[in-house]
Order: structure tokens, then sequence, then C-alpha cells
């Protein structure tokens, strides 16, 4: 208890020194000295917190249960965070940064603690916050919302950070909040590098700045290596959400369990989609959504009648083949769970829905000179512009060309991706390539424009964008073949990388 | 005029006033008959009813898609309640419908502003439509959203006080649509007499509307933008019932370039495919030219070049429309007497009605004059000299197009059906090729035509039947008198193939081979022999019999009403094939034409000086055609001091030496006449001045027309920027 009592004297020392910082708040580096004091000191008692836990006080336990028992597998993230926090009046880290990928129950943990131990808090997206401004009156708008009171009559506004720290200490005053700690929970928080260069070290040192007692946990995906791009940090407090492991995955999906189906039962059929999936996909939501869209298909024998439940071995066999079908869209969603069983539904009458299905996805039907034009621009981003003569004019000495290329040592085109090419180099291959006489009508230059509204071409930036335009072929060499194929156009016969 | 004149040398733009064009005043000019009148009136009248059917097409066909959807974005949201967000622990999806459209991006428009309306009918009051181009960011967005959701007429359409007048001094988040999204319907929860006033626009749509948002051109938008703002409307999901629609014009793969999976998974995608535009087009042409209800048709050639323009460039079936459209005003403005282009009934009083020089003008169209020729002599003279008589003459001729055109629809949809399923689809796979063919010629003479007769008549029993069944079933709209027993005809048909299992029975018999004798004979006799045996018409078996009978009697069909319309007197009232017009209207190609002017500029200026062979450079040019011509020679870097050169070169030999030149100097500079040698050297410095001038401007024309432009590679160069020599 004492080292509390400690650090919050060094906090309120710190703050005086930083008094007359609050006035130029761009600059922290002043306080200093009192940061690196308190980095020195964090790790002592946060272990020294966690002993204490673990010894005396049975409130937390039971909040670690009760938490836990919603949010399975983060046992000892929930103790350090409520250890972290202590009671209500004492005071708290000034910042932590909490880590890990996407669902590993970062937000899921704070907020389901915030909420159990009726913390006064304030949650915001920094996604949503593209002006400073709206990330100030977020967070002070939000403290009178989800605190249960009445709305201010006018929303607070509050252009600065200068401002937000007075009217923040204001509106804490206003809700009797003073004894206290304060949470503000910023979501997405790589973002706050890329606002004004003062906020990310103020949101850290908010708590000497506002002079009270409040925390400033920072959410986000990449680690806190990543956030030092100025000086006058004040180092937050790290806390790691790590990946689920296998065994944790299941016991976190086997809770979503449907009803009328025993656990036991359900727990197989996961560990059925773990075993294929897991290979490629350890996101845990994802892995939601396949279990939730595949579990019709698994129980289908029970339903009708061919099958019990513990027939796990029919089961798998006419589970498998429809899994590996799921594995070629794994990530994708681009069907809901209902088209999902249609399209199922479609395949058992013909078994060539789903291929069709898969290669219609980047299918895309194109006017016929369009075809041409694309492939134009296609030949013309992978191929050289000095083997254009060797391809496309009519009295070429190929043997002599072809020795030469082939003593050097050449890079493969395809791997570098493609090069852009004038507008002039696009027409003359189009018109090296295209059968019959084509007029160049201004249909055909707007076929181009086109091609670049849909992003199958791109228009390059240059120097010069009217006279000579440049443009890059998008399409993968997949897309360009199949393409050709519509034309009878052996574009592999016009690649530099293929010949 | 006073605000023009400035200190400041400057180019000033005056909006000039609104001056709408009088028809009677445009028309007048180019009217030497007077009847642009009626021609405007049966125009109008025409396009009018084109229009609307077109109109009711459009709706028909997306009526399928645009019903999945508002199902989709009803029942996405069933079971949504406010405040239902906080219950639910895990994070929902937000219902989106990835809209397949199709690359023919000039229709998206009309489809979407149609989808936008059928969605505030019958799903939701609260759409917003976002484009690409106001897109540009994410407050934008966002803005853009709520405006258009906030200032929804058919929300305060009766006595609502509510209106947020001032958008611009709200702050552009979402989470001001929540609250004003949670006021609006609770308020309605708690009083069920302000919920009625709301009802005024949307019926039964439940307690919480939904709120639909469009994306319509999807790939354009910027991916961060998209991210940021579909993260964004996640976060809220619980508290608003959200549903998207994204339209995409290539392929649903667009949406896992622009989003990263972390922003799709936030996604519970559906997929919708829009019906492909070649199907509309079908439609259009089945029901607006391949029908006898519009009298006005299009002529081979420029049906064959509005199809390319679809097939090949764009998909567009509005343009398509817009051709027909220009195709029709063309009509009816440049032919004198197209008034006769109008329906049977009012075909007699308007021939009846024709003045005699409109007459005489009817009488000069080709087709007419062909057909005195054909008439015996005494017919001809009343024809040409006898208003009255030719008057009827007339009357029947029309009719007889409009008889034609009813006949010849049906009879063309058997002919397409017949030929369809054979290989390689000789005379074309769709209808409207078949359709082409047919306005190009008479189709019964092409070569292709009795490939497909020859390969019907080897048909299999089964295969016939069914094409005789299509045949049936195509028939069913009123025939006219004369093909009114076509349908019996084909059943009778039908019948005795039916039968014919019976009768083949009976005569088996008679079908005896004869047996090879074998006699002891030399090879040459034998295969004499078996060349005789097999000239020998084999005996036909009563299927092929009856096939054959039935295929002639198609053939007779076809020969009969498959004329080609050309062949027919006053056929160029009612159709139109002015081929170079319309090309140079719609598929206009600009660089051939400043090609052509400054190669051949007489072509143009139709001056006799310019004319020359074709790659020859004269003085009398234009100076821009000569610079032009010489920069034709050279290679990619033209260096300005040797084009100064050969420029002056071409200019001045003719220009010193010919006095002509100088007695008339209508574009030169006139110079001194002295010749002393002070003069001579002032004399050509003026000279070169003169010409370094005119090399200048000409270079720099060509320069805005986008031949040559300034380099930084070479000094005193510039760069060509087309390819090709002369």
């Amino acid at each position: 208890m004492y080292i509390k009592v400690l650090f919050c004297v060094q906090i309120l020392s710190s703050s005086l020194t930083g008094h007359a910082n609050t006035a130029t708040l761009s600059k922290t580096s002043t306080v200093l000295h009192v940061q690196t004091f308190i980095i020195i000191r964090l790790p002592i008692r946060s272990n020294s917190a966690r002993d204490m836990d673990a010894g005396s006080e049975p409130p937390i336990a039971d909040t670690v249960s009760s938490i836990s028992e919603s949010i399975p597998c983060r046992e000892s993230q929930i103790k350090l965070l409520l250890s972290l926090f202590g009671e209500k009046r004492c005071m708290t880290v000034p910042a932590i940064f909490a880590y890990g990928h996407t669902a590993t129950g970062k937000s899921a943990v704070i907020n389901s603690i915030l909420k159990t131990c009726k913390l006064p808090h304030v949650l915001v997206n920094c996604v949503e916050c593209y002006s400073s401004r709206f990330l100030y009156e977020a967070v002070l708008n939000g403290l009178y919302t989800n605190n249960g009171r009445q709305k201010p009559e006018t929303p607070v506004k509050c252009e600065n950070m200068n401002d937000f720290v007075r009217l923040f200490r204001h509106t804490c005053m206003d809700l009797h909040l003073q004894n206290e700690t304060v949470y503000i929970v910023i979501d997405k928080a790589e973002r706050l590098r890329e606002m004004d260069t003062n906020i990310l070290p103020a949101f850290l040192g908010l708590q000497e700045l506002a002079d009270g007692n409040v925390c400033v946990i920072l959410l986000s995906e990449i680690v806190w290596e990543k956030f030092r791009c100025g000086t006058g940090f004040q180092e937050p407090f790290i806390v790691q959400f790590p990946d689920y492991n296998k065994d944790e995955l299941l016991r976190i999906l086997v809770r979503s369990a449907p009803e009328g189906y025993s656990a036991e039962f359900y727990q197989m059929y996961l560990s059925l989609v773990l075993s294929v999936f897991h290979i490629v996909c350890r996101n845990l939501s994802e892995l939601q959504h396949l279990a939730a869209i595949n579990f019709r298909k698994y129980i289908e024998p029970i339903k009708n009648g061919e099958a019990t439940e513990s027939d796990s071995r029919k089961l798998w066999k006419n589970f498998e083949p429809h899994l590996k079908k799921a594995l070629q869209t794994v990530y994708l969603r681009e069907v809901s769970s209902t088209q999902w069983e249609r399209m199922l539904e479609e395949s058992d009458a013909g078994k060539m829905m789903t291929q069709q299905g898969l290669s219609s996805r980047t299918h895309v039907e194109l006017p016929y000179y369009s075809k041409y034009l694309l492939i134009a621009a296609y030949l013309a981003s992978y191929n050289p512009a000095k083997s254009d003569k060797k391809f496309f004019s009519k009295h070429s000495d190929k043997h002599k060309k072809s020795k030469v290329i082939k003593k050097q040592e050449r890079t493969n085109n395809h791997m570098l991706g493609p090069k852009p090419f004038p507008l002039d180099r696009l027409m003359a291959v189009f018109y090296a390539i295209v059968e019959g006489k084509v007029a160049p009508t201004a249909n055909i230059f707007m076929q181009i424009t086109s091609l670049v509204s849909v992003h199958l071409l791109s228009q390059v930036a240059g120097d010069d964008q009217i006279d000579v335009p440049k443009y890059k072929c998008l399409v993968s060499l997949d897309f360009i073949k199949s393409v050709a194929r519509t034309v009878n156009f052996d574009v592999v016969r016009y690649l530099y990388d293929f010949v | 005029m006073e605000t023009g004149s400035s200190v400041s040398k400057g180019t000033f733009a005056y909006k000039g006033k609104k001056r709408s064009i009088d028809a009677d005043q445009y028309f007048k000019r180019s009217d030497t008959l007077g009847t642009y009148r009626q021609r405007l009136d049966v125009l109008q009248e025409a396009w009018e009813n084109i229009d609307t059917q077109i109109q009711i097409l459009r709706s028909d066909l997306n009526s399928k898609i645009f019903d999945d959807l508002v199902k989709f974005a009803k029942s996405s949201h069933e079971s949504f309640t406010l405040g239902g967000g906080q219950i639910d622990s895990t994070p929902k999806e937000i219902p989106t419908a990835a809209f397949v459209t199709g690359v023919n991006t000039p229709d998206h428009g009309v489809m979407f502003s149609t989808l936008v309306t059928t969605l505030q009918d019958k799903v939701s009051p609260l759409v917003a439509i976002l484009k690409s181009k106001d897109c540009n960011s994410v407050k934008n967005t966002l803005s853009k959203t709520l405006t258009q959701l906030f200032q929804n007429p058919l929300l305060f359409s009766e006595d609502d006080e509510a209106i947020p007048g001032n958008t611009k001094n709200m702050t552009c988040s979402m989470s001001t649509l929540v609250s004003w999204y949670q006021d609006k319907y609770n308020t309605n929860n708690s009083s069920p007499k302000k919920r009625k006033s709301l009802g005024g626009g949307s019926k039964d749509l439940g307690q919480y509307p939904p709120i639909v948002i469009l994306f319509e051109d999807l790939e354009s938008f910027l991916p961060h933008v998209l991210q940021d703002y579909i993260s964004i409307c996640r976060n809220y999901i619980g508290e608003i019932p959200l549903v998207f629609v994204f339209g995409i014009a290539t392929s649903v793969s667009a949406v896992h370039r622009l989003l990263p999976n972390a922003v799709s998974s936030m996604l519970c995608m559906e997929k919708f495919q829009a019906p492909p535009s070649t199907e509309y087009l079908n439609m259009v042409i089945n029901q607006i030219l391949m029908t006898s209800r519009y009298p006005f048709k299009l002529g081979s050639k420029v049906f064959q070049l509005l199809l390319d323009i679809f097939l090949y460039h764009d998909f567009s079936v509005l343009n398509f429309i817009k051709g027909l459209q220009f195709a029709m005003m063309d009509h009816f403005f440049t032919n004198p007497v197209s008034h006769l282009c109008c329906s049977v009934e009012e075909l007699e009083d308007r021939v009846t009605s024709l003045k005699p020089k409109e007459v005489e003008q009817v009488r000069r169209l080709m087709s007419f004059r062909g057909f005195v020729e054909g008439c015996p002599p005494s017919k001809q003279e009343d024809m040409l000299l006898n208003d009255k008589v030719t008057k009827l003459e007339f009357v029947v001729l029309l009719r007889r197009i409009h008889t034609y055109h009813s006949h010849l629809y049906p009879v063309l949809k058997c002919l397409h059906i017949m030929v369809s399923k054979i290989p390689k689809h000789p005379l074309g796979k769709q209808l409207r090729e078949v359709y082409s063919r047919l306005l190009k010629s008479f189709i019964c003479d092409t070569e292709d035509y009795k490939e497909c007769i020859e390969l019907l008549r080897m048909t299999s029993k089964d295969e016939l039947m069914d094409l005789l069944q299509q045949c049936r079933s195509s028939l069913t709209e009123d025939l006219p008198p004369d093909l009114s027993t076509l349908p019996s005809d084909l059943d009778a048909l039908l019948d005795r193939f039916l039968k014919i299992d019976e009768v083949t029975e009976e005569e088996t018999p008679e079908n005896t081979e004869e047996s090879l004798h074998l006699e002891k004979t030399d090879l040459h006799t034998l295969r004499k022999r078996l060349q005789e045996e097999g000239k020998k018409k084999k005996k036909l078996s009563p299927y092929e019999k009856l096939r054959n009978e039935t295929i002639d009697f198609f053939d007779s069909l076809f020969r009969k009403y498959l004329v080609c319309p050309t062949s027919l007197p006053l056929y160029e009232i009612f159709y139109y094939d002015a081929w170079g017009e319309i090309k140079r209207h719609l598929n206009a190609s600009p660089r051939s034409v400043v090609q052509m002017a400054l190669s051949s500029p007489h072509h143009y200026l139709q001056c006799k000086c310019c004319e020359s062979e074709p790659g020859s450079v004269t003085p009398s040019m234009p100076d821009i055609c000569i610079a032009y011509k010489l920069h034709l020679e050279c290679t990619q870097l033209i260096n300005l001091y040797d084009w100064l050169q050969a420029f002056v070169t071409v200019v001045t030999t003719d220009e010193d030496l010919d006095e002509e030149k100088i007695k008339n100097p209508d574009k030169e500079l006139q110079y001194p006449f002295t010749y002393c040698d002070k003069c001579v050297q002032m004399f050509t410095s003026v000279i070169r001045d003169h010409v370094l001038a005119r090399f200048i401007r000409a270079v720099s024309e060509l320069q805005f027309l986008g031949f040559v432009k300034p380099t930084k590679r070479k000094t005193d160069h510039v760069a060509r920027l087309t390819w090709g020599g002369c």
C-alpha cells in the first residue's frame, strides 16, 4: 500500500513542475525527469500489486472470475488490469497501452471490467475522429452520457488541447468525479499518430496535465515501438494480449453451441472445423463465422435420420469434401449464410455450381474493343518497350534477337509488377493486335477512360497529364488470359517473360 | 458593354442570355415544302410512344433484381429494436448487398435512381446514395450521407417541425445520426398519432425503417475513405439498422481489392447480379424495332452501326436509345415527306392532303422511280402526271409496306428458331443478327440461307419436332389475316410427325433392298454398276418425305414474306439509312478529321490552289499544314532550326520569284518594291522575320493540337507526340 502512496506523492510533485507546462502543451519534455522515475517505478508497483491481490483481497478475485466467465482464456490480463486499477479512489497509472491482434479480446476485456466495476469511463474510437476536435468533444460529451447524467443542453465545444484539459477538469468537477479514477479508452490508438503532434504525448501525460485521477487506456493492434515518432512521451504501461492457441480457441468457440445439441457433440464438430481451418486462419471472429455457416451441413445426416450424434465417422465423411470447398473462400465473406445454404442446395443438384461460382468471382464481361485495349495495356505493362519491335513488326529478325536475350540474365517482369506506359504505345500495340481496321474514334478513347474508372487500368501521375498521359494495367495474368481466350488471342505468345 | 472595357488585357467571360430556339424559325431555313410542322408533330408523337415503351421495358427488366434487393433490405433488420445493440455482446455485421451491375457505366445513373425510388417506396424513406466524386474524405462522405437522410422530403411531407434546417452547423458524425434516429422513432413509439402522420411516405415499413446507403460506383471510392466509413458504421450497427448496397461494375473481387480482411469481415455480403445489358438491348430491339407498332425503322447500315457501337464499344443501352432517337430526329428533319411515316389509320388522310409539290417530292424517291419503270407504259404516264392516280397508288404502296411489316416479324421469328440450332450459326446466333441480314438483302438468296436449308433437311425427327413446337409457341400474338392459318398448319404438320411411326410400319415391306447379284465381272464394270447404284435416288422413308415437305413449306413461307425492305417501293419513307450522318455524330473520330484537314486542306477549304497529290507540300497551303507535313518526316525529336529551314525553303521559293503572288497579297505582307542594295537587305530581313513569326505560330498551333510538345531532353528540340509517317 505504501508504494501507492509514494506514487501519488510523486505524481503530485510532477504535476507541480508540470504546471508551467499546461499553457504550452505541445512540449512536455520539461517533465522528462519525472517520467523516467515513473518508468522505473512501474514494474515494482505492478508486481507487488499482483502479490497483494493473490493474497488478501477477495472482491478482486470475485470480479476476475465473473469477468473471465464471459471472456475465457484472458484471466492473467484481467487480473493484471484489475490490480492496476486498484480501488476507485486510488491513483492509477497515467496510461495503459494494450495491444494484440484482432479478436484477442482487448476491447471486450477492458469494457467488461469497466462495466462490471461501474467505473466512470468513456470509450472513443479514433476512426470516427477525423479531426482532433471530434476526439476532444467525443471524450467530453461521452463523460456525461456514459455516466448516466443528463446531457448538457448544448454539446460541449472544444477546439484544442488546452481547452480540452481545462474543460476536462471542469467536467470532472461537475460530475463529482474528483475522488474516482476516470478512464478514457481510446480504440484504434495508432490513428493518434496521424493527428496533431501534441495529442499523443498530451494524452499520455493527461494525469499530470489535468491534475486529476485519470487513466488513459490505448488499444491498438501494433506494438508500442511503432508509436515513438516524437519526443516527450511518458511511457505507458504495456499489456499484451497474445493470440489464442488451438485449445483456447476451442474453449471459446464451444460456448456458442447451438441449442438442442450437447456441448460434447459441438466440440467434436469444432475440432473438425479447426483441424481444417486452423492452418490458414486463426482469427477468432472468422472462425466463429465459419463454424456458424457450416454447422447446418454437418448435422444434415442427423436431420435426415441417416446418422445419430454419435456417428462421428459417418458425419465426417459427409462433411469433409464440403469443408475443403469452403476452404477456398475463407476470408472472402462474399456470401451471407442464407445465400451459402442456397448455394449448397444448388450444388447438390449439380456439382459444378461451386466451381463455377469461384471462377465467376473474377469474370467480367467487356465490350469487344475494351478487351483488346486491356490486352494491349497488359502487354505494354509487362513487356519492355524495346521488345515491341520483335513482337509486333511483321518483318523482324527473330533469331538474332532471341539469342541476344538469352545471353542476358533477365528478371521476370511479372515479379516486378506492371510498368507505366504512354498512351501512344498502348494505341500502337492495340492496332498491332486488333483484328480488322479500327478507326481511332472518340469511342475508343472513351473506353480507356472507362477502363480506368472501373480500375482495370490506372492513370499514373506524371508531369504531363494532357499531352502524354501514362497508364498502368492492374489486372492479373489469369484474368488477362481468360479475357484473351474469349477473343481467341494467344496472349502468352506475346509476353516477353514466356518467350 | 462598358464593363468589358478594362485597362488590363484579359479575357472576360460573359454569361449570355439563355436563348431558346424557336422551332418555326429553326426549321423554316431548311424546309422547302413547308411540311415541318407535320413532321415535327409526327416525330414527337412517335418518340413519345417509343419512350414510354422503353420505360416499361426498363422497369420490367430490373423488376426481378430490384424485388430481390428490396426483400434483402427489408429482411436484414427485421428483429431490430432500439437499444438492442447493447444487450447483444457479439458485434454484428453490416448486411451488404453486392450489386454487380456490369461495365456499362453510362446506364447506371438511371438504374440507381430507379432503385432509390423503389427502395424509398417499398422499404424505407431513409435512403442515401453516395457517388465517389463527392466522397474524397470521410468528412465529405458522412456529411453527404447525413444531408441526404435529414433533408428527405418524404419524411417531412406534413406538419413536421423537426426539419434540421442548417446541416452546416451540425457536427458530421455518425452519433448525430444515431441520436436523430432514436429521437425520431422513439417519439413515434410513445405517441401513435405522430407516427401516423409520418406514415405518409412509408406504409407498413415496420417500426424501425432501415437506413439504406448505396454506393453507386464502389470501384472509384478511395480505399481508405471506404474502410474508415465502414468501420465507423460498424460501431453503430447495434443502435441503428444500416444496410449497404455496393454498386460494383466489374466483379465481387473488387471489394477485396478495396477492403482488407479486417474491414470486409464487418460486412455480411450477399451477391446480386443485374441482368446483362445485352438482354435489355434484345428487348429494346424486339419490342421497338421489330414490331409493326412503330412505323419508323432503321436501315441495315445504321442498324449495324448502332449495334457495333453497342457491342464493340460500351455495352450501353442508353447510348443505343440515344442513337435511335437521333436517327429518328434526323429522318424527320432531312426527309421532307417523312410525315407519311405514320400509322395505317392516318395514312389515307395524309396522302390525300398532300400538296402537288410534296407529291412531286415523293415521285423523286429512287424506289418509286424504279417502280414506275416496271409499270406498263400506259400507267407510267398517269403515275408521273396525274396527281390523283399517284396518290391512290401511294396509299396502296404504303399500305403494302405496313402489311409487309405485320407479316415480316412473326415469320422472321420462325426463321430464327429454325436456324438457331444449326452448328456454327451461319445466319447468326441472335435474332438481331438475322434481322440485320434481312435488312441488307433478300435473305433467301444468300449462300448461308441455302446452307441452312440443306442442313435442316438432315435434322432428326426429335429436333425438328422440337423446332416446330417452338415456332408454334412463338406465334401467339395477333397474327395478320394472311398468317392466321399458320399455327394450324404447323399443328397439322406436328400431328403428322406424331403419327409417322404407324405409317412407317406399313411401308417397310416395300423397302426391299435390291441385293447385288454377285456375278463374275471385272473391276471396271463393278465400279460402274456401283456408281449407278449410288446415283439412283434412294427411296425416301416416310419421315424423310415429310421432312422435305416441311422444309419446303417453310422455305416457301420465308421466300414469300422475308423480302428485303429496300426492294419495296417508297421504303425510304419508313427506313432511315443515312449511315454517314449517324457515324459522324455518334462515332466521331476527331483525330482523323484533324489529320485530314492538315494533310489535305483543300478538302475543307474547297480551294483549287491546295489541291495536290497526297504527300507533296505546296507553299499555297496554310502554314500549319506545311509545318505539319514537314514534321511528319522527322523522328521522335525534331530540331527546330532544321524545321524552320525546311519551312523557309517551302514558303519562300515561290514568293520571291512569283510576281503573281505579290500582286494579290491576300495574306502576305506587303513589302517594298524598290530594289536598291540596301533595300534588298532590309527586304530579306523583313521577310525572314515575317516567315519566322509565321513558323512560330504554326508550331504553337501544332502544339495546341497535341502533335508536338517542348522537351527538356535536348535544347532547341521539340518532341513528336504522334507516330506514323505520311
